[in-house]
């Protein structure tokens, strides 16, 4: 979606069009409860973050800056909103260990299509937060660099740097679980 | 060829971020080395297996709940209730509570403070302010601690702003900051680049109150406030 139709839905909705604000949402719901999700792996989290992030994007449209895209925005606030929750996880649960528990999965073609996917996604649920974003960007929401960049509120290297880590690290977990 | 750069072009590659002249690169080193081969194999086979993850349907009720909050602040202005699902009203909780332990902690910690001068208060005396405005929040508190002044500012903030530190050069001195900020110092102010979301950032002061705080964003003025604390102690 071009960000100059979101800037204009965003102009018709601070004139008081309440059509274009519920076209945003209905752009933009999906992406950003997939985000939380992703990032939480909690469907009820995600649920809230997403009611979170659209209250606040209403709440602050006449703050929102048309040289940056609607969807980096939004973004970002469901990125900072499921951070905060990780936060308070990470509080209460001690440090993430980014490496899969060794079981005894057997052999990937041994696993049906759903368990592949439980499993690569419990992988991506045990990365370290800045790790589990750009994975979470780049596969759920299919953002490229400068999008992710943008969002993350980093440069692009840092960007590449930490997604190549994080495919490095879930490479080497979905290998110990022979889903590779 | 370093290990570095064929990690680059297998990134690249599969990001479909491959110049023309990368690619060719690539497939000759691919034909080449069978370690090189093996290891874009493996990447190939992960990044396959994150793109067969469908994206997941968000509930029927979710666009509803979220208009009808839209709804809901539009009627009563701006800042109306949002609705809270059962993990908000737990989170709400944690932070009441962890704010009820830190406010314990802090009173705890300053009566310990050894007071030689005992008419005074044991506990410093304090500034506090709060700005806020649309997509930030500010709260500051300033302290002092022997010679020293200590502001600590807590922001939440969704839009890129920036927090002003304004001091007397000729009677107070910026000593350094600790905390999830850029920041630069110039005389006679502290400027601070909070990242949006929830952030603290400490500065340490050397001399006399009062501080002068503003917040804005764009260069637009939000808010704008002073702390000031006994400098006598």
């Amino acid at each position: 979606m071009s960000e100059n139709v979101d800037a204009a839905r965003v102009r018709d909705c601070l004139a008081g069009d309440p059509q274009a604000f519920a076209a945003l949402v209905g752009l933009y719901e999906k992406p950003v409860y997939n985000v939380a999700l992703r990032m939480l792996r909690n469907p009820e989290d995600a649920h809230d973050i997403a009611q979170t992030v659209f209250m606040k994007a209403y709440q602050n449209l006449a703050n929102y800056d048309p040289q940056y895209k609607f969807y980096s925005w939004i973004y970002r606030m469901a990125i900072n909103e499921s951070l905060n929750i990780l936060r308070v996880r990470d509080r209460n649960a001690g440090p993430v260990d980014e490496r899969l528990p060794a079981d005894d999965a057997g052999p990937s073609d041994l696993l049906v299509e759903d368990q592949r996917r439980d499993v690569v996604l419990e992988a991506v649920g045990r990365l370290k937060p800045e790790h589990r974003a750009v994975i979470v960007l780049r596969y759920f929401v299919d953002r490229n660099y400068e999008d992710m960049a943008e969002i993350l509120g980093i440069d692009a290297k840092t960007v590449k740097s930490r997604l190549y880590t994080a495919r490095q690290l879930l490479k080497e977990q979905l290998a110990l679980r022979r889903v590779l | 060829m370093d290990n570095g750069r064929l990690q680059e072009l297998i990134q690249a590659d599969l990001d479909g971020e491959l110049s023309v002249a990368e690619r060719a690169v690539l497939a000759r080193l691919l034909l080449q080395d069978p370690e090189a081969r093996r290891l874009h194999a493996e990447f190939r086979r992960t990044d396959q297996l994150l793109r067969n993850v469908a994206a997941a349907e968000p509930p029927p009720a979710l666009r509803a709940d979220i208009l009808a909050g839209s709804a809901q602040s539009l009627r009563t202005g701006n800042s109306g209730p949002r609705p809270l699902g059962l993990s908000a009203y737990r989170m709400a909780a944690v932070i009441l509570g962890g704010l009820l332990i830190a406010g314990l902690s802090y009173v705890l910690i300053d009566a310990r403070v050894p007071g030689t001068d005992l008419q005074g208060s044991l506990m410093a005396p304090q500034g506090h302010l709060s700005l806020r405005a649309e997509g930030a929040e500010i709260s500051a508190s300033l302290r002092r601690d022997g010679e020293q002044l200590r502001l600590e500012l807590n922001s939440s903030t969704t839009i890129p702003c920036e927090i002003i530190a304004r001091i007397d050069p000729a009677t107070t001195t910026f000593l350094g900051n600790s905390g999830d900020a850029a920041l630069t110092a110039a005389s006679g102010q502290v400027t601070i680049v909070p990242a949006t979301g929830s952030r603290r950032v400490v500065l340490d002061f050397s001399g006399a109150a009062p501080i002068h705080l503003e917040l804005r964003a764009g260069g637009r003025l939000l808010g704008e406030g002073s702390l000031s604390v006994s400098n006598a102690r």
